[in-house]
């Protein structure tokens, strides 16, 4: 905290945002955000998962333009038709995912569209490696080699150079959407070290990230944005941390219910998932745990941590090797998901567009996707049947639509999470896999979310609940198990159960308090409770 | 690790050193398997057909395939970005008509008409697909159909219509300079300024990147529309200039030629070694495609046991075993890949130092 930057309070903003809504179908992402950011200053925002972080930075680097407002740089109103325009005005981006080219080289990605040329015309190719490679010197990766190609490099090292394709820009905004997330302690200074310099020579930084350590750290001021408005905007060093959690969650979530915790029978284990041994790819190396059915285990793991492979492989999506996978007393077979449901498995999988929801289909047709077959009789969809299946699913649930004819995709993302939930409930499963199942939904909603999480294992289903969500997990599972580089990094039981275990397992042999953020998640939660 | 090498060079000292070539064996393998298909194609010809290897014979498959050869490197850059294109197999048979009928009234139209239509129709695909976003299969089917009716219609009946002769058209395009044959230098000359253009522009780095990832390509400011609009026109460009050549060449323009081009086009773009699925491939792997699908055809003319079904048969088997290939060594690429990476997650990038 003693290397503080922010100096010039009074210069005007290199780029400001004025009234910036922004709606996408029906859903209005954000509401007249008004935000500045000076040169010279770092500036946070803050805000959970779904406040609209993303959306407002996607919005600043020209790459959706906003339904109504302005930006104003240097006291000049601007309008970024795309991405191009925006770096052209000086507004330098490091997302949040690495988006670079994989197949093509570092120095082929640094200078993506401003490579040099000769006088003819043409690419410098031995000035373009040359450059790239003293770019990557002044920045400390001296080590990279340049004409290698950048999907040879792991995630981390990806990133950093992200970020000096960002700052070679002569960006005057540079953007850093989570820019931390895949990085190391080390990398993590060497990336301050960075952002410090550009500080020093005038650039105005947007910092978003979820360790709250590195935004006290680094940042000057904060703007703090819940469900798409501006709740909050403070120098830094004025907001204390409870305040700042308080804002990004607002008080009614802060305090999280913790479901009474069930310890299952060695029996009930015996009926549900049987995860033995279970190598698949470099992410999954040798898993073992067990599910009693009425039990709901937790699923933690940092990003790249191998939890989504695991389930995935579990489930039949990727094959696996060595090892096996039981449900009660038979035997799944590798690489096969019908072979998983038809013996009583669910998996809801993480991303619910991708994967997930048909969104031009009907709420009925959803549901009903996975139990076509057993609905219908000689093939012929038993419609009444299969209309009270849905209509109660949709009221245990609490769906909240006009009718089960409503098309999926103009429902809420919570709503179509319920949704996906009710298809594997008509399946009658006996142990169901969530993959982050709160991710991006609204607080509302994921508090109904963890309930029906809660019920369903009451009822006697084995839950498997992957979240990035600390609390989420300490509130909902009954105990957690910790996944470190495709390896099993500890189990927390009952007893031990609270954000501080999760933690010290996530970080193994780190530090205490270094790199605690789970991808997305919730870290440093010291005001959460 | 490498640190030998390394070795008190200065800051790099110390820190685990990230130096490692793209181009790792499958990659290589991955670039050759072309060349070496063409080999293994020339091995097998040469020993059924014993005047096979000679200049003579050689000159002929370098002519025969020069035509769809230019097709190809249009198709091999549309394959690039991530899409293709079937609308030059027909385009290839209208420039030929637009190339003859231009030729009587002066016979640099016989080039200008057809490549101004080639151009016009890429500009068209280019919009269509770059920017209203259609797939590129429909509005290329759509022109495939299209072109090829107007051909028809503009000859009356699908007539061939003759090329005016005793020009520099006809002569540039059936002539030889130094005892090559014209058409043969021209594919030679536009495959090296393909080369160029793909490796050695801005443009082509942009291709890279939209077959790449497009959505990242538009976040990293490339102008993915232009990139798109501009392939599509290259590629129609070729496709009538090399219909305009091949009418002079036969000095006549025929409304039914080149059909089946589009495809032939893609498979030898693929046997080449660009990927499908876009962000992979060279020209030289390509132009060696096309000449192999020229040695199948001058094979099955030369043994009088063949007929000219088997060229399709060959070609069909070679695609699959290519591609069955290619995927394998991309996928050994990335396995080796990945686990270099995760056993490298736990080491940092710099010295805690820096």
């Amino acid at each position: 905290m003693a290397e503080r930057t922010g100096q010039t309070r009074a210069a005007p903003a290199v780029l400001e945002a004025q009234y910036i809504s922004k709606s996408f179908d029906r859903v209005q992402a954000l509401t007249e955000v008004s935000f500045a950011v000076r040169p010279g200053e770092v500036h946070a925002l803050a805000g959970q998962n779904g406040a609209g972080k993303s959306t407002l930075i996607k919005v600043l680097t020209g790459y959706h333009a906003p339904t109504s407002g302005r930006l104003v740089m240097a006291g000049r109103p601007v309008h970024f038709s795309g991405p191009r325009d925006a770096q052209a005005a000086g507004i330098g981006t490091m997302y949040q995912e690495v988006n670079l080219i994989p197949l093509r080289s570092v120095a082929h990605n640094l200078f993506l569209g401003t490579e040099p040329r000769t006088r003819w015309g043409l690419l410098d190719q031995r000035k373009l490696y040359r450059d790239a490679s003293e770019l990557l010197d002044r920045y400390g990766l001296g080590s990279i080699d340049a004409r290698a190609d950048l999907g040879s490099f792991p995630l981390g090292v990806q990133q950093m150079i992200s970020m000096v394709r960002a700052a070679a820009s002569n960006a005057r905004v540079l953007v850093m959407d989570e820019p931390t997330s895949a990085l190391n302690e080390a990398e993590v200074r060497t990336l301050f070290a960075v952002v410090r310099r550009l500080v020093a020579e005038g650039t105005g930084v947007v910092y978003v990230s979820h360790r709250l350590d590195e935004l006290y750290e680094l940042c000057d001021r904060v703007t703090v944005l819940r469900d798409g408005r501006v709740v909050a905007e403070s120098v830094m060093d004025d907001m204390g941390r409870h305040e700042l959690v308080d804002a990004m969650l607002g008080r009614a979530l802060a305090q999280v219910v913790r479901r009474p915790k069930a310890k299952a029978p060695a029996a009930d284990r015996a009926a549900g998932l049987q995860v033995e041994g279970i190598h698949g790819g470099p992410k999954v190396r040798g898993i073992s745990f067990s599910v009693g059915l009425g039990e709901v285990v937790g699923l933690a793991g940092l990003l790249g941590s191998g939890r989504t492979e695991t389930v995935e492989t579990v489930f039949g999506v990727e094959r696996y090797r060595r090892g096996q996978v039981r449900l009660g007393d038979r035997r799944l077979r590798p690489g096969r998901p019908a072979d998983a449901i038809s013996a009583g498995l669910a998996f809801l999988p993480e991303d619910r567009r991708a994967d997930g929801v048909i969104p031009n289909l009907s709420v009925r047709d959803n549901i009903l996707l996975a139990t076509m077959g057993k609905t219908a009789r000689l093939g012929v969809v038993n419609r009444s049947a299969a209309e009270r299946v849905v209509l109660e699913l949709m009221k245990r649930l609490a769906v909240r639509a006009s009718g089960p004819e409503q098309r999926v995709g103009e429902l809420s993302g919570g709503n179509q999470q319920k949704v996906l939930i009710a298809r594997w409930l008509a399946t009658h499963p006996k142990v169901m896999i969530l993959d982050d199942p709160t991710r991006g939904i609204d607080v509302g909603a994921k508090s109904e979310v963890q309930s029906i999480v809660g019920e369903l294992a009451a009822n006697g289903a084995g839950i498997v609940m992957i979240s990035s969500e600390l609390e989420e997990l300490v509130s909902a599972a009954d105990r957690v198990l910790v996944l470190r580089s495709g390896e099993l990094a500890g189990e927390i039981g009952a007893d031990d159960l609270d954000e501080q275990s999760i933690v010290r397992a996530l970080a193994g042999d780190k530090p205490a308090g270094a790199g605690l953020a789970a991808g997305e998640g919730e870290p440093d939660d010291a005001g959460v409770r | 690790m490498t640190s030998a090498r390394n070795a008190g060079r200065g800051p790099r000292r110390g820190g685990p050193v990230w130096s490692r070539s793209g181009r790792d064996a499958a990659s290589i393998a991955r670039r050759l398997t072309p060349f070496v298909i063409l080999a293994l194609t020339v091995a097998v010809a040469s020993s059924q057909v014993p005047n096979f290897l000679t200049v003579s014979n050689l000159s002929n498959v370098a002519r025969q395939s020069s035509f769809i050869a230019l097709i190809v490197l249009g198709q091999s850059l549309v394959l690039i970005y991530g899409g293709f294109d079937l609308s030059v197999g027909s385009l290839f048979a209208l420039a030929g008509v637009l190339a003859a009928d231009g030729s009587h009234v002066a016979w640099p139209l016989a080039f200008v008409l057809p490549v101004a239509a080639g151009v016009a129709s890429g500009a068209l695909n280019g919009y269509l697909i770059g920017r209203v976003k259609m797939a590129p299969f429909i509005v290329t089917l759509a022109e495939l159909l299209g072109y090829s009716g107007l051909a028809l219609a503009i000859t009356g009946q699908g007539n061939v219509v003759s090329v005016h002769g005793g020009t520099f058209f006809t002569s540039l395009a059936s002539g030889t300079v130094l005892g090559v044959d014209n058409v043969t230098v021209t594919m030679v000359l536009a495959f090296v300024a393909g080369a160029v253009v793909l490796n050695r522009t801005r443009y082509g780095a942009a291709l890279f990147a939209v077959g790449g990832n497009a959505d990242s390509a538009r976040m990293l400011g490339v102008p993915v529309q232009r990139t798109v609009v501009v392939t599509y026109v290259i590629s129609g460009a070729l496709a009538a200039f090399a219909g305009a050549l091949f009418a002079g060449f036969s000095a006549s323009g025929q409304p039914t030629v080149g059909s089946g081009y589009e495809l032939q086009s893609i498979a030898a773009a693929v046997v080449g070694g660009c990927a499908l699925t876009g962000g992979v491939g060279t020209v030289s792997g390509p132009l060696a495609g096309a000449l192999v699908l020229g040695v199948i055809q001058d094979f099955v003319n030369l043994d009088s046991q063949l007929n000219d079904y088997t060229q399709n048969i060959v070609y069909g088997v070679f695609i699959v075993v290519v591609v069955v290939l290619q995927k394998a060594l991309l996928d050994r690429q990335q396995a080796m890949r990945e686990a270099r990476a995760s056993h490298a997650e736990g080491a940092p990038l710099v010295p805690a130092a820096a």
